[in-house]
């Protein structure tokens, strides 16, 4: 009886670690299939938005310094940007809805269920990626609301500082500076804090069906009272998997640009961002399918791993905070009948 | 209840563990704290130049005369958190993370136990012989990219000694003794050593040396690095031996050092290129026969087909 025996203990960081690359070798097909078919799209809209926001930055920046009034640049350069932001957006959303199917995938394989990736897709689209796509953004704007909120009393110390008529006391500047410091830190705290308790939502909607709101609340009860294990833990994975798409993307990228590389260091070294300009000008859908395509590269890559990852570690919290119990003893009884019964 | 040390097996020798897998997360996790460390002190003072001298930013055009300056301004600095960070990143954890995941006996499973001194020496020729065919790779990225010979010298502050001995010994123990102690433990006395119980010669340092290379994060030198790596793992799997590689990585990253440095060694060198290129070339080949000739007939390799067959009990 071997059923659901893949989470009922609690994991160390080398179970977790070694579980991930396993579930990977069992999955790793459906999900290179599925990754490659969704993220090549946003990859390309991201790596086409990106190349032509970049190459209108190179082109105007000469001109915005000229002729600072010309409302023409500054549509041009809302043009530019918006696309940029069209392109980010597909790109974000297309990875979410890939990385929830490999999530999916990876926790029904965790209880031993086979699930085709046509079926974990189909499931998904219909029946949580609304939920998904709405923690999301709401996820997003709690922090943006809260660090909004940093950024006006840090806006304000500043201005007391620099704009006061008052001749303020000495010790009172002293006091403001370390009041911005110490918001500055909070700043970088709270995101940190609060991406990282809230970092198992989208979780909490594949594996328990829960609403957008109880989804947050599931994220941050679990990360509770494990928030630096679980921020220990995914911090380190994050990096490594930064680090093996790196070690992978940067010499493909280089070699597959590399008359164009050369190009752009001289105009860097050379001071000269016409030159730059007109190089991305010449060659826009080369470098921007090249561009394009690294960005695919390198999600798949991670794509491939984080949500195994991270749907392992959903399934440790939960052990840990004891909400699996019943599902042990479950096992238990089952391995006992079918021991009497042998 | 004492566990006692000579039963240890750590959490990847256990039953159903990879020791594969172990030796590639180690690999991916020490490798990602030592670049993610690296750059976030790096960056730090480059913050703080920025801060200290602003005004030399503003005014200053080029670019690598501005790179020139940092790293002469942060020479000191700079090779301190490299020394700091090959010892306090790479070898210490990966010792510790070995201890943990493998075994408990470092010094028989890293091959620190064997000292031959002809392998050592035939080691170190070997590696004075492949110098000239990397650099012959620079060259010709020189020659079609000459922009990228004016970009490496933009770092040449950072190895310069100034004519100075202190300076020297510097240089020698951060560049040439540190990389050679801590890269080898890791890349050849760990990395190749747990990939060389599953996969067979050459694959083993074959692949070891190429992600050597593509760990040291320089895509335009990824072929002189994998000739390295790849030499270097020829050497300690040929003579199972740590000491050879680290003598051969010592002697190399030494020599470049001492070619950056002093004029004449340089000079020598550019008036006689070619010559040295073809004799290097063929020393370098023959060298390497003399090492596989050697290492059979010191039979390195029937040590460690025992060591494979009851690995387990006699690592630990």
């Amino acid at each position: 009886m071997k059923k659901n025996i893949n989470f009922i203990m609690k994991y160390k960081m080398e179970d977790l670690l070694s579980m991930t690359f396993r579930m990977f070798q069992k999955i790793w097909k459906d999900s290179v299939k599925i990754s490659v078919l969704f993220i090549l799209p946003g990859a390309l809209a991201y790596g086409f938005s990106f190349i032509y926001f970049f190459n209108f930055f190179l082109k105007y920046i000469t001109k915005i310094n000229q002729n600072p009034g010309d409302i023409r640049i500054l549509i041009n350069f809302l043009t530019a940007y918006g696309l940029l932001f069209l392109g980010m957006i597909i790109y974000i959303l297309l990875y979410t809805y890939v990385s929830s199917v490999i999530s999916y995938k990876s926790f029904k394989k965790a209880h031993n269920e086979d699930i085709d990736i046509k079926e974990c897709a189909i499931t998904v689209f219909k029946e949580k990626f609304g939920r998904i796509f709405l923690q999301g953004l709401l996820k997003t704007l709690i922090i943006i609301g809260i660090e909004i909120i940093f950024i006006i009393l840090i806006a304000i110390c500043t201005f007391f500082i620099s704009y006061s008529t008052i001749n303020i006391l000495m010790l009172l500047k002293i006091m403001m500076i370390l009041t911005i410091i110490l918001l500055s830190i909070g700043f970088i705290a709270v995101i940190f804090w609060l991406s990282y308790s809230l970092i198992f939502s989208k979780e909490a909607i594949l594996y328990d069906n829960l609403g957008v709101i109880d989804s947050l609340g599931k994220s941050f009860n679990l990360v509770k009272k494990n928030w630096w294990r679980v921020f220990g833990i995914t911090y380190l994975f994050n990096l490594m998997m930064s680090f093996l798409a790196n070690m992978i993307i940067s010499p493909l990228l280089i070699f597959a640009i590399l008359p164009i590389y050369i190009k752009i260091i001289t105009g860097l070294i050379n001071n000269k961002i016409d030159e730059i300009s007109n190089i991305f000008s010449n060659m826009f859908f080369y470098i921007a399918i090249i561009y394009g395509v690294m960005i695919l590269i390198q999600s798949v890559i991670i794509a491939l791993f984080n949500p195994v990852f991270k749907s392992l570690f959903y399934l440790d919290l939960k052990v840990r905070k004891g909400e699996l119990e019943e599902a042990v003893k479950d096992i238990a009884n089952d391995v006992k009948e079918e021991i009497i019964a042998t | 209840m004492k566990i006692d040390e000579n039963d240890y097996k750590g959490y990847f020798e256990k039953e159903g563990k990879n020791p594969i897998l172990a030796s590639f997360i180690l690999i991916l996790l020490i490798g990602a704290l030592y670049f993610f460390i690296q750059s976030l002190i790096v960056y730090t003072y480059r913050i703080i130049d920025y801060v200290i001298y602003r005004d030399k930013y503003i005014n200053t055009f080029d670019f690598i005369e501005a790179v020139k300056q940092i790293y002469q301004r942060y020479k000191y600095p700079l090779l301190i958190t490299l020394f700091i960070c090959q010892f306090g990143i790479l070898l210490f954890p990966t010792i510790y993370l070995f201890k943990r995941w493998h075994f408990k006996n470092t010094a028989k499973y890293f091959y620190l136990k064997n000292f031959d001194l002809p392998a050592v020496i035939l080691s170190m020729i070997g590696a004075l012989s492949v110098i000239p065919l990397v650099d012959l790779t620079s060259r010709i990225s020189f020659y079609f990219f000459p922009i990228l010979k004016k970009l490496s010298e933009a770092v040449t502050p950072l190895f310069s000694a100034n004519n100075n001995p202190l300076e020297y010994a510097l240089l020698i123990i951060v560049i040439g003794l540190t990389p050679a102690i801590c890269e080898e433990v890791v890349f050849r006395g760990y990395f190749q050593r747990t990939l060389s119980r599953k996969i067979k010669e050459p694959w083993h340092y074959i692949l070891s040396g190429f992600i050597f290379a593509l760990y040291h994060q320089r895509p335009l030198g990824i072929l002189a690095l994998t000739l390295v790596g790849v030499y270097l793992g020829f050497i300690y799997y040929r003579f199972k031996s740590l000491y050879t590689s680290m003598s051969a990585h010592f002697i190399y990253n030494t020599t470049i050092v001492l070619i950056m440095n002093l004029s004449f060694l340089n000079t020598f060198l550019e008036n006689n290129y070619t010559p040295i290129l073809l004799l290097s070339s063929s020393l370098f080949i023959i060298n390497g026969i003399i090492i596989f000739l050697y290492s059979l007939r010191k039979k390195f390799k029937k040590e460690d087909e025992y060591l494979i067959t009851s690995e387990t009990e006699n690592i630990s």
